[in-house]
C-alpha cells in the first residue's frame, strides 16, 4: 500500500477515533460520578446529530458555530433532565436498576427520533461539505481535519476546566468521594446534575461533528457501543484512557476495513472488546474496577 | 454550644442510637468513647446532617440544626473529619484544602489566611502542597483531613477516630495538634475515639456510649479513675 493511502487512512481513522473518544468521555464522567454506565449515551449522539442536521442546519439554516452551541445547550439541559428523571429517583437502588432505566431511555429516544425527524436518513453539508485538502498525492477530507482540531481544542479546554476552575475541582472531588464532598458543604446533587449536563454536551459535540460525515439515522446510535468499547480498552473510569481507547479503536477500524474488508469494520470492535474483557478487563491504563456491574 | 437531646437514630429498621443526649460547651474538648459498633460514628454523622434523627433535637448556638442539610451545618460552623480520613486521593493537597474552604470560597483573604494557619499547624502539608492526597502517608493524610476541615473556619470540630491505623508516635502528633487547635485556634472539639486512653488524656469531659445508649458521662479525670471504664476501655 502506498504511503499516501496510509496517511489518508490514518487521518480518517483518527477523526473517527476522536468521535469515539468524545462518546467514551461521556460515559466516563457519569461513571466516575455515580458509578453507572449510561446506556443511552449513543442515542444522545443520534439526537444531537438529528437536532443539528435536520433542525438547526437544514431547517433553520443556522451557521455551524451557533448551531453547535445550540445543540450543546439543548443537550446539556437534556442531560440535567435525564439526571432528574432517570437517575435521581433511583438513587440507592442497585446500579443495574439504574442502568436498565438508562437503557429504557435509549430505546425511547431512538423511537422519538423517528417520530420527530422521520424514518429517512438526513444529510447535511456541515462547514466544509466534501471538500478535500491535497498535500502532494495525499488527499484528506477537510471535515476529518476539522473533527481532529475541534476535539484537540476541546480536550485542552476540558483539562483547564477540571484543573483550574472551582466547579471542575468540585466535580472531581464528588467523583472521588461523594460523602466527604457532602461534609465539605458541597451540594453533591447539583454537582452530579452538572456532570450529566457535561456528558450530554459531549455527546452533542460528537453528534454535530459526525452528522456531516454520515447519513444521520437512528443507526448512528452504534457509536454508543464503540464509545463503550473505547472505555473498556482505555480502562473504564479513566479519562486519558477513554480518549486513548477511542483513538486506538478508530484507527484499528479503518485499517481493518482497508486491509481485510469493510465487512469486518464493526466486527473488529467486538473482537477487541471481547479480547480486552477476557485478557485485560482493567484496560490499558485503568485500575481494577469493582464488582458493581 | 452544642446540645444533643434525646435523639433516636435508625438505619432502616435497626436502631443505632437510643435517647442519646450530650452537651459540648464553648472551648471544651469532649470525647465520646465506646467499643466498635456502639454508635459513636452515628452520633457525628447525625450532627453533620448526613442522618436525620427520628426523635429528639440537636441545637447549635441556640439554633435547631437537626433538620438542616450537611451544607447548612458546615456553613453554620461545624466541620467534620470523617472516620478513615476520606481525603480526595486524586486532588492535590492544595486542592483538598480548597474543597475544605468550599463554603467560603468567595472570601479569598479569609481562605488564604486559613491556609497559612493550617500550614503553620502542619508544615509538612506545605512541603507536599502540589502532591496528590493519595500519595501521602497515613499520618500526613490524617493531618490533611484535619486541615481540610479547619479550612471552613469551624467553631466546632467533629473528629472521628483520628488515631485509627496510625503508629503510636503519629497518634501523639495528631493529638498534640488537636490540643493546639483547641487552645490556639479556639475551636471546640467533639472527639470520637476507640483509643480511650489518649482521648481522656486531652479531653475535659467524656461520654461513654454502649449499644447506642449513653451509659456514663463525667469529667475526663473521673472517667479515667472509674473502675468500670478502666476495666472495659483502658485495659485494666
Amino acid at each position: 500500500m502506498a504511503l499516501s493511502v496510509l496517511v489518508q487512512q490514518l487521518i480518517s481513522g483518527l477523526a473517527m477515533g476522536c468521535i469515539y473518544s468524545l462518546v467514551a468521555l461521556g460515559y466516563t464522567f457519569i461513571w466516575n460520578a455515580v458509578g453507572i454506565v449510561n446506556l443511552a449515551q449513543g442515542d444522545f449522539v443520534t439526537v444531537a446529530a438529528f437536532l443539528y442536521a435536520a433542525t438547526f442546519s437544514n431547517h433553520l439554516k443556522w451557521g455551524f458555530v451557533p448551531a453547535l452551541i445550540a445543540v450543546m445547550a439543548v443537550m446539556a439541559l437534556f442531560g440535567m433532565g435525564t439526571e432528574r428523571v432517570v437517575y435521581h429517583p433511583l438513587q440507592g437502588a442497585h446500579p443495574r436498576t439504574v442502568m436498565l432505566s438508562t437503557l429504557a431511555l435509549g430505546i425511547l429516544l431512538s423511537n422519538m427520533d423517528i417520530i420527530l425527524w422521520g424514518p429517512y436518513p438526513v444529510t447535511t453539508r456541515g462547514p466544509f461539505g466534501q471538500d478535500i485538502i491535497r498535500f502532494g498525492d495525499v488527499s484528506i477530507m477537510q471535515h476529518h481535519v476539522f473533527i481532529i482540531v475541534v476535539t484537540l481544542v476541546l480536550l485542552f479546554l476540558q483539562h483547564l476546566f477540571f484543573q483550574k476552575t472551582t466547579i471542575g475541582k468540585v466535580m472531581r472531588a464528588v467523583a472521588q468521594d461523594r460523602e466527604a464532598a457532602t461534609l465539605m458543604g458541597i451540594e453533591t446533587g447539583q454537582t452530579i446534575a452538572v456532570t450529566f449536563a457535561y456528558s450530554s454536551a459531549l455527546a452533542g459535540i460528537a453528534g454535530v461533528l459526525l452528522a456531516p460525515a454520515f447519513m444521520v439515522s437512528v443507526d448512528l446510535g452504534s457509536v454508543g457501543l464503540k464509545g463503550f468499547a473505547s472505555c473498556v480498552i482505555g480502562g473504564f473510569g479513566h479519562i486519558t484512557g477513554a480518549t486513548f481507547g477511542g483513538i486506538l479503536l478508530g484507527i484499528a477500524e479503518v485499517f481493518v476495513s482497508s486491509f481485510l474488508s469493510s465487512r469486518y469494520r464493526d466486527a473488529i470492535v467486538f473482537v477487541i472488546l471481547v479480547a480486552f474483557l477476557l485478557l485485560r478487563p482493567q484496560g490499558v491504563l485503568g485500575r481494577k474496577v469493582g464488582e458493581s456491574l | 454550644m452544642l446540645r444533643v437531646q434525646g435523639i433516636d437514630v435508625f438505619y432502616g429498621s435497626i436502631q443505632a442510637l437510643k435517647e442519646v443526649s450530650l452537651e459540648v460547651g464553648e472551648g471544651e474538648i469532649v470525647c465520646l468513647i465506646g467499643s466498635n459498633g456502639a454508635g459513636k460514628t452515628t452520633v457525628l454523622r447525625t450532627i453533620s446532617g448526613l442522618l436525620k434523627p427520628r426523635k429528639g433535637s440537636i441545637e447549635f448556638m441556640g439554633e435547631r440544626i437537626d433538620n438542616k442539610r450537611p451544607s447548612q451545618v458546615v456553613r453554620g460552623g461545624i466541620s467534620c473529619v470523617p472516620e478513615g480520613r476520606r481525603i480526595f486521593p486524586g486532588l492535590t493537597v492544595l486542592e483538598n484544602l480548597e474543597m475544605g474552604a468550599y463554603v467560603r470560597r468567595r472570601k479569598r483573604t479569609e481562605v488564604s489566611e486559613a491556609m497559612e494557619r493550617v500550614f503553620a499547624l502542619f508544615p509538612v502539608l506545605k512541603e507536599r502542597a502540589r502532591q496528590a492526597g493519595g500519595t501521602l502517608s497515613g499520618g500526613q493524610q490524617q493531618m490533611l483531613a484535619i486541615a481540610r476541615a479547619l479550612m471552613a473556619g469551624p467553631r466546632l470540630l467533629l473528629l472521628d477516630e483520628p488515631s485509627l491505623g496510625l503508629a503510636p508516635f503519629l497518634v501523639e502528633q495528631v493529638f498534640d495538634a488537636i490540643k493546639r487547635i483547641n487552645q490556639e485556634e479556639k475551636v471546640t472539639v467533639l472527639l470520637v475515639e476507640q483509643n480511650a486512653k489518649m482521648a481522656l488524656e486531652i479531653a475535659n469531659r467524656g461520654y461513654v456510649l454502649v449499644n447506642g445508649v449513653v451509659s456514663l458521662h463525667d469529667t475526663a479525670s473521673n472517667l479515667k479513675d472509674n473502675e468500670k471504664v478502666r476495666e472495659t476501655y483502658l485495659g485494666g
